[in-house]
């Protein structure tokens, strides 16, 4: 079964990644990770890398991360993502383990005062685009705030 | 035997001295043109054919890209000349990492009696295709489940957001800078001002213009991002016991190397983010010749982005890992700099930065040119060459020396 958005939002229904989704409509921070040895499969192999184990399960996450890279994007070369321009996309680390890299947006940030290895976490927010309420939430992230939580 | 992008170097027997290129050749190349593409790919061929003295009835072996569209087949390429008699075809020739490699395969053909006379060719309508929006160089990576359910949705996407990432990183880990990837910019804008089939030939770019135009995808500029083209190359291996038979100087394939990343088309997981994996590839190559990167007189890499090129240079073994900013400053990749005056002649035709995207085809066909000492921007007494090709998801290393 799918749910089939057009570009650029994700098929709701495409079973490797729709877990991800899922959490995030319930401001959930999720990635699959083995039940055996505890290695995160993302991206999804269905199969754990490290040891093969079969046994792969969604869990919750702290939702935070160190950045590991960005790029702030001006103009954006399709279309359809023209509405959110410019924007900073970026990769995290996640704090659970160094290894597992999520690609994500930056937001809420300075985009001059950023460096690799700043501590970021989690904010859940509509995608935005096409239109500027899809009725999909995200996982996007920002610079962690002093006191850890976005009070503002 | 077809190379798989498979994690790590590929191992590779010795095909020292076997192999030689004794034609090449080239269409037009251009921004969008309405061209099509078997026209270009047989113009390419034609070209490459007359260059070697040969005739059409003389090919017995045709190499091209299996995973492109649109490349040559056996049955159009003897339905365009006429001919009916037998041609051994492989899909493991082309552009990207697999311009490198295409020696080996062909390698196999000769020694094997099933071919002996190869054309491996490419060409592509890129330019022409991403005008009418019917496809260009983001159609795998759209096409791909996870980047589409995954990074698509957050706006990583095409590959110069992957790539201003990767040269952010590399930013962050050796203090790279602007400035840098633009002495590749300028370096190859100025070789292709010196090359008559470039298609960047008459637009000049100096380093303070480069530092003028915005970052689009800050850290990138539009001139750290290749040209989209339309085009075609194509080059004749033979071997090299018989390559005095032709109309030129032959050039002697010395060593071939390949190695793939370890994910694949999901650039934003690969464990060694800030590098590529020529650094796999490029030993076993080195190796097969005898020879170190200090040999080498013209270096000719795909450079579908300045980082990249940089990269490159370092994964390469031209200086050490990180420190290939630094190098690239000033003239040092110059055609009339030379290695005795320390410099690295570096995409002499303006690559795909600025010569044609032709997908790293027409970077073997420039290193041919320049071992023959018939090139536009001539590497004084050029001896041995380069040519390291890339897809993302591997590297190809082809060394290869004057005949």
């Amino acid at each position: 079964m799918t749910d089939s958005k057009p570009f650029p939002l994700p098929d709701l229904g495409h079973g490797p990644t729709a877990p991800l989704w899922a959490a995030a409509a319930r401001n959930e921070f999720a990635l699959p990770r083995c039940e055996t040895c505890g290695t995160f499969d993302w991206y999804p192999k269905g199969h754990c890398r490290k040891c093969n184990g079969e046994k792969i399960e969604w869990v919750p996450l702290s939702g935070r991360g160190t950045l590991f890279s960005w790029a702030v994007v001006k103009r954006a070369l399709h279309k359809p993502l023209a509405p959110i321009a410019p924007y900073v996309s970026a990769i995290v680390v996640i704090d659970e383990d160094r290894l597992t890299r999520f690609v994500t947006r930056l937001i809420a940030c300075d985009p001059q005062a950023l460096h690799a290895g700043m501590p970021v976490e989690v904010r859940f927010a509509d995608l935005g685009y096409p239109a500027l309420e899809t009725g999909i939430v995200a996982p996007l992230f920002a610079p962690t705030t002093t006191n850890g939580r976005d009070e503002g | 035997m077809a190379f798989v992008a498979e994690s790590g170097p590929a191992r590779i027997g010795s095909i020292k001295g076997k192999v030689a290129i004794v034609g090449v050749g080239e269409s037009e190349h251009s921004a969008a043109s309405g061209r099509k593409l078997d026209a270009m790919i047989f113009a390419a061929i034609d070209a490459a054919l007359a260059d070697a003295g040969l005739s059409p009835a003389e090919v017995d072996g045709l190499m091209f890209s299996g995973q492109s569209h649109g490349q040559m087949t056996v049955a159009r390429f003897r339905a365009h000349y006429g001919l009916s008699h037998e041609i051994w075809e492989s899909g493991a020739g082309g552009a990207f990492s697999f311009a490198a490699t295409a020696p080996y395969a062909a390698h196999e053909a000769i020694a094997s009696g099933k071919a002996s006379v190869i054309i491996n060719v490419h060409g592509t309508d890129w330019a022409s295709q991403n005008s009418a929006d019917a496809g260009g160089p983001a159609t795998a990576h759209l096409g791909e489940a996870i980047k589409a359910n995954a990074e698509v949705p957050f706006g990583f996407i095409p590959q110069p957001v992957y790539f201003a990432h990767v040269a952010r990183r590399h930013f962050e880990l050796y203090g790279t800078c602007p400035e840098q990837l633009g002495a590749i910019a300028v370096a190859s804008r100025r070789h292709a001002n010196g090359h008559p089939g470039a298609v960047m030939r008459n637009k000049t770019l100096t380093l303070e213009q480069y530092l003028a135009r915005d970052p689009f995808i800050d850290p990138l500029r539009m001139e750290d991002c290749c040209l989209i083209s339309d085009g075609a190359c194509a080059f004749v291996m033979t071997a090299a016991d018989r390559a005095r038979d032709f109309r030129k100087a032959p050039v002697i394939v010395e060593g071939v190397g390949y190695a793939g990343a370890s994910e694949g088309i999901h650039f934003a997981m690969e464990p060694e983010f800030a590098s590529t994996p020529h650094r796999m590839s490029a030993p076993g190559a080195f190796a097969m010749a005898g020879l170190s990167p200090a040999d080498v007189d013209v270096l000719a890499v795909y450079d579908p982005f300045t980082i990249v090129a940089l990269m490159a240079i370092e994964d390469l073994g031209f200086c050490p890992k990180g420190e290939a900013g630094a190098f690239v400053e000033g003239d040092r990749l110059a055609y009339d700099r030379g290695r005795a005056k320390g410099g690295l002649p570096f995409n002499t035709h303006g690559g795909m930065l600025s010569h044609s995207y032709l997908l790293g085809i027409n970077h073997v066909v420039e290193l041919v040119r320049q071992l023959r000492g018939e090139a536009a921007n001539q590497v004084e007494d050029a001896q041995v060459a380069v040519y390291g090709g890339f897809s993302g998801v591997d590297a190809g290393t082809l060394v290869m020396r004057r005949g």
